[in-house]
Order: structure tokens, then C-alpha cells, then sequence
């Protein structure tokens, strides 16, 4: 099984060298092409820069209930956004109901 | 509430009822307790792990933007263009209370040992650190990945799991309780009347 990571062409190149699929992602169309491709093949961890995150919620978002892909997201050129602790919040208010700030 | 019928059998069958979903409850809030305990567990290491991440990537990140600052996006992408390494992921499934979460481990291995895909001429020489630095915490980050998606299917199963115990305790258990009161009620009731008319015919016979 394969490793992905989706992100903005300039950041996630570098990881191509490491063997990692690279969907570069800079227009809405080449988002949705590296999506179908994540949907039909077998990959099993996902990367995901902030940015994309941020602009591509709602489909994001539906790959979480899967089993697999796993997705993380990671910080993007940009400054930290805190989008991924945001994320990892929401994952604890879910299980306690409330954050109970650990 | 649905109209229930005051006879003995309905009442046998809510007793059997009863017990099966207390005892369902029982289960239900041990295996709860269960994912919470390993869930925090979980996200203890992630949320250590994620600090530690976001700091390094954000480092090699903004030092990779800045080598490659001088050169055109389709240059950059010839640079990359032959992967040296192949990053190959294996799955295994772990079962935490019914739970099946993904346990990856990765290799990656160089797929030429001696070659690399890039030429010292043409390649920035601050790239290749850069590059080294993306491997360094590559294996941060599939670890991370590994336990926030535990984490992240546990929090859904917990949810799930918690919706069921308080249903049953809160909802059906009261219910039920309830139900077999009231025909408990009823029954007396009819049997008191009965003995009443008996003794009536009783004086009356006399």
C-alpha cells in the first residue's frame, strides 16, 4: 500500500524524493482528479496541508469516517494555521463531550 | 407509551426484557469506560506528537520554499521527477473492544542504493539537506497519522457507544420499570375484585 500527500505544489514536491505519491493541488479541478484517484486506489496513509483542508472541508472531511485512508494534516507554507490541533480537538469533544483541556 | 396489555405473560416477557437490557447497559457502559481509557491514552501521545510535528515540518517547509524560491515551478518539478525512494506501507489490524484500528508500519528503501535520481550539477545544493530533514520527520509523521486515526475512529465509536448506554438508562430501562409496575398494579387490582365478589356470593349463599 501506498503513502499520498495533498497539498500545494510548491511544499509537498520535496516529498516525491521520499517515495511518496504527490497530488499537487493549485485549482479545484486538479483537487478533485487526485481525489478520485485516492477513492480508487489502495492508498493507506494521506497527508493534507492546511490550506487544502481549509478549502476543501466538506470532501476532506468524508474520508474521516473511512477506515482507510488514514489522514494528517500537516502545516503548510503558510504560517501555522492550527487547522490539524483544531482537528485533534474536535476528535476529543466528540469521545468526552466536552474539551476538557488535557 | 405504547398501550400494553395487563395479562401475566406480557409481564414475564418485560421481566425477561428487563434483565437483558441491564445487563446489556452493564456491558455497554464497561466497554465505554474501555475505549475511554485508551483513548486518552491515545491522544495524550498525539497531541505531544503534533506539537513536535508541526514544528519540525513548518521548518523544513519554510526552508524548501526558500530554496526553491529562485527557481520555476516546472524546474522544481524536474528535480523531483525520478523518485529515489520507494516508501512501501504494510497494514495490520489491531482490535481494541471491537474496534478495528489500521496499524501501519513503513519502509522505505532506496530503489538504486548507489545512485540518486538528482546530479550534484544541477541540483541546489541546499535542497538535499532539505531533503533530509522532509525524511527525518517522515517517520513522525506516519506515526502521528497512525494515532490520530486510532484516535479519531475510537472518538466515533465512543460516541456511539455512549448514545446506547444512556438510551438504555435513561429511556428504556425507566420503561420498562415502569411497564411492569403498571401490570404488577393492574393484576392486584383484578384479584382484589375477584376476592370481593367472592366474598360477596359468599354472604349471599349463607
Amino acid at each position: 500500500m501506498k503513502v499520498a500527500i495533498l497539498g500545494e505544489k510548491k511544499i509537498v514536491l520535496a516529498f516525491k524524493s521520499l517515495g511518496v505519491s504527490v497530488f499537487g493541488v493549485d485549482k479545484e479541478k486538479d483537487f478533485n482528479l487526485a481525489v478520485t484517484e485516492i477513492e480508487n486506489s489502495n492508498y493507506s496513509i494521506l497527508f493534507v496541508t492546511e490550506n487544502i483542508v481549509e478549502k476543501y472541508k466538506n470532501k476532506i472531511e468524508q474520508f474521516y469516517k473511512e477506515s482507510l485512508p488514514a489522514i494528517l494534516i500537516i502545516p503548510g507554507t503558510n504560517n501555522n494555521q492550527g487547522i490539524g490541533k483544531e482537528s485533534l480537538k474536535k476528535t476529543i469533544e466528540r469521545a468526552l463531550g466536552a474539551d476538557i483541556g488535557l | 407509551m405504547e398501550k400494553i396489555k395487563p395479562t401475566r405473560i406480557e409481564l414475564i416477557k418485560l421481566k425477561i426484557r428487563l434483565k437483558t437490557s441491564q445487563r446489556g447497559h452493564k456491558l455497554l457502559k464497561e466497554k465505554r469506560d474501555g475505549l475511554m481509557k485508551k483513548f486518552m491514552e491515545i491522544i495524550k501521545e498525539a497531541k505531544v506528537k503534533r506539537i513536535e510535528m508541526e514544528e519540525k515540518l513548518s521548518n523544513s517547509g519554510k526552508d524548501f520554499a526558500i530554496i526553491s524560491s529562485p527557481f520555476s515551478p516546472k524546474e522544481v518539478e524536474q528535480f523531483f521527477l525520478l523518485p529515489s525512494m520507494k516508501a512501501e506501507v504494510s497494514m495490520e489490524e489491531k482490535n481494541i473492544m471491537g474496534v478495528k484500528i489500521p496499524v501501519f508500519s513503513c519502509q522505505t528503501y532506496k530503489i538504486e542504493p548507489d545512485e540518486k535520481s538528482y546530479s550534484y550539477f544541477s541540483f541546489p545544493i541546499g535542497m538535499e539537506k532539505s531533503i533530509k530533514e522532509f525524511e527525518n520527520t517522515f517517520s513522525l509523521m506516519l506515526e502521528l497519522a497512525n494515532i490520530e486515526h486510532s484516535a479519531r475512529l475510537l472518538s466515533f465509536e465512543i460516541e456511539k457507544t455512549r448514545r446506547r448506554v444512556n438510551a438504555l438508562e435513561y429511556i428504556i430501562i425507566p420503561q420498562i420499570i415502569q411497564n411492569i409496575k403498571l401490570i404488577r398494579s393492574k393484576l392486584d387490582e383484578n384479584e382484589r375484585a375477584e376476592k370481593i365478589i367472592r366474598l360477596i356470593i359468599k354472604s349471599q349463599i349463607a
